[in-house]
């Protein structure tokens, strides 16, 4: 099962609180963890916003002192008051800390993990993944999902099939060290050991045995070697082996791929200048009134939608 | 090629003095139990804001009213039917009708995977498009579907017939047992056993009975007739290449 939703808003306004009442509607599918990636709606080219879990277990001060301290060996300076939120039972507690990137994201990346039990979510000039074991109104609830305001994100319930109910193992991930690429994944792969050793013969990181996360992590690498998103997907519809109907956002689109049986359904829609997807079309008329047309995307396809407001700014400052 | 639309009101057409049902007001067990008791009084019973959720208007029985859904519905919309005529007016979504045996159910939109699941009787109209696995595994009655049908539609189809008046994607009629399927348009390919016969004159005469009756148009392109070979109803070792590309 699991339910997967995104949202791409014609302008910056409620993206949170419009994907918690989505995500809501399809509980039945995945009662264990959600999650949320956002995109806010001011990039900063020279600041990171991080997303980091320290363990339960783990002296939430102490780490976060630790973790400052860490990122102060990198010359990653913090640019705000680090926030903290204590997650679900024994679910240890949640940091948000911003800062100027000096380095590879690599690098701060390890610096930041140097902390013994903290585990970072996502970086990203935009992106910031919340996710949490419980429904969607409960994870939204404890961490302010509704007052957060940007331009695109999406939203998934897991069902966990392949591996534990777990923090780290929810939906969505961050494609680690990739800067705002995140995915969340409806299936799973059979070729995954196979595609994790050939990929860690590239030196590509993760963070966990999930499958979904590979899947993020072999589309960043692709688009860092100057594929475009399109390209990335495709490709994927023949080099992953399984049960796959995934979202993968980055800055500026969300873009989706098919197996080539599609049986994890995904509905379009297009409302005005928005374009929202949801596995299960009663999710969308929960947000959306009754004019709503749908579509099923279809099997063994990729699917890009841009996010309007981005390739507005870019066009503004190309015009400067 | 479009609908006769007087001819498809006689179906589905809705009238002033139906019985409305707010579904936003109950959940869906008291809603269909509600649908079954205004059902025996009212002619037409319609339902307002179904807001595509599953599970509405199963196991309705034979009742004097039509029932009326005025929007899309979810999953398995109309399971079970033993006899009710049921009318969407948008799209549904997976299984609808799902092992019905009686009565009908006219889909104004167009229907996601496995219309029709198992079905044993009765008759399911598809006004826009039919998704993948239409037919599935049904055991009688009618499917007719104005416009294409997915993969796989009529897999293992022990009996009852598709009609589909604009094409079909890959594997149609795959593994299929006694079912027929008349096909006008482009099909992708043909199932495992599935195998071509010639249209006869009885057959024709039949379509174009039914598809007056569904208000359905006959389509520009002549039919074709899809069954099963019968090369799977008994297993023979020298069929092992269609039995593994199954």
């Amino acid at each position: 099962m699991c339910g997967q939703c995104g949202l791409i808003l014609e302008h910056a306004g409620p993206v949170g609180h419009l994907l918690r009442v989505t995500e809501g509607a399809m509980l039945h599918r995945g009662p264990d963890s959600t999650g949320f990636a956002l995109y806010g709606e001011e990039p900063h080219e020279d600041r990171v916003i991080i997303r980091a879990h320290a363990l339960g277990g783990v002296d939430a001060d102490e780490a976060l002192s630790s973790v400052v301290q860490g990122m102060k060996l990198v010359d990653a300076r913090l640019t705000g008051e680090p926030q903290a939120t204590a997650g679900g039972p024994d679910g240890g507690t949640f940091f948000r800390l911003t800062a100027e990137l000096a380095g590879s994201p690599a690098v701060l990346l390890e610096a930041i993990e140097a902390t013994e039990g903290v585990r970072v979510h996502s970086m990203g000039r935009r992106l910031e993944i919340v996710k949490d074991v419980g429904s969607a109104d409960e994870v939204a609830s404890r961490h302010g999902i509704d007052e957060f305001v940007g331009t695109h994100g999406m939203a998934h319930s897991r069902l966990a099939t392949e591996s534990t109910v777990d923090v780290e193992l929810s939906h969505p991930f961050w494609a680690r060290p990739f800067l705002d690429v995140a995915i969340t994944h409806n299936g799973q792969l059979t070729n995954y050991y196979k595609m994790r050793r050939l990929m860690s013969e590239r030196n590509l990181q993760f963070l966990t045995d999930n499958d979904s996360e590979l899947i993020a992590v072999y589309i960043a690498e692709q688009l860092a070697k100057g594929s475009s998103l399109h390209e990335a997907l495709l490709r994927s519809i023949t080099a992953l082996d399984g049960v796959f109907t995934y979202l993968l956002a980055t800055e500026s689109a969300i873009g989706c791929a098919t197996d080539r049986l599609a049986i994890k359904p995904l509905l379009v829609s297009r409302i005005d200048g928005t374009t929202a997807l949801a596995t299960e079309e009663q999710a969308l008329r929960r947000v959306f009134d009754a004019e709503l047309v749908t579509e099923y995307v279809r099997e063994g396809t990729a699917v890009v939608w841009d996010v309007p407001a981005v390739s507005d700014q870019a066009m503004e400052v190309g015009a400067r | 090629m479009s609908i006769d639309q007087t001819a498809a009101d006689r179906w589905v057409g809705l009238s002033d003095d139906a019985v409305h049902v707010d579904a936003d007001g109950f959940d869906v067990y008291e809603l269909n139990r509600t649908l079954r008791e205004l059902a025996q009084e009212s002619q037409q019973v319609a339902v307002d804001n179904p807001r595509a959720r599953h599970n509405l208007g199963i196991g309705l029985e034979v009742m004097r009213a039509e029932v009326h859904f005025l929007g899309s519905v979810g999953y398995y919309c109309g399971g079970f039917n033993a006899g009710a005529s049921i009318v969407v007016h948008g799209n549904a979504g997976w299984g609808v009708g799902e092992a019905m045996s009686e009565g009908r159910i006219v889909v104004r939109g167009s229907t996601a995977w496995s219309a029709g699941a198992g079905m044993r009787g009765g008759t399911i109209v598809i006004h826009g498009d039919g998704g993948p696995r239409t037919g599935i595994a049904m055991k009688g009655g009618d499917i007719f579907v104005a416009g294409s049908v997915g993969f796989l539609s009529g897999f293992m189809a022990h009996r009852g017939k598709i009609v589909v008046l604009n094409g079909a994607g890959e594997g149609l009629g795959a593994s299929m047992y006694e079912g027929r399927i008349f096909i006008s348009g482009a099909v992708g390919s043909l199932g495992a056993d599935a195998i071509e016969r010639p249209v006869e004159a009885g057959d024709t005469e039949e379509l174009v009975r039914d598809l007056a009756v569904a208000g359905l148009p006959w389509p520009d392109a002549p039919f074709r007739k899809i069954e099963a070979e019968g090369r799977l109803w008994y297993f023979d070792k020298h069929d092992g290449r269609i039995w593994r590309s199954i």
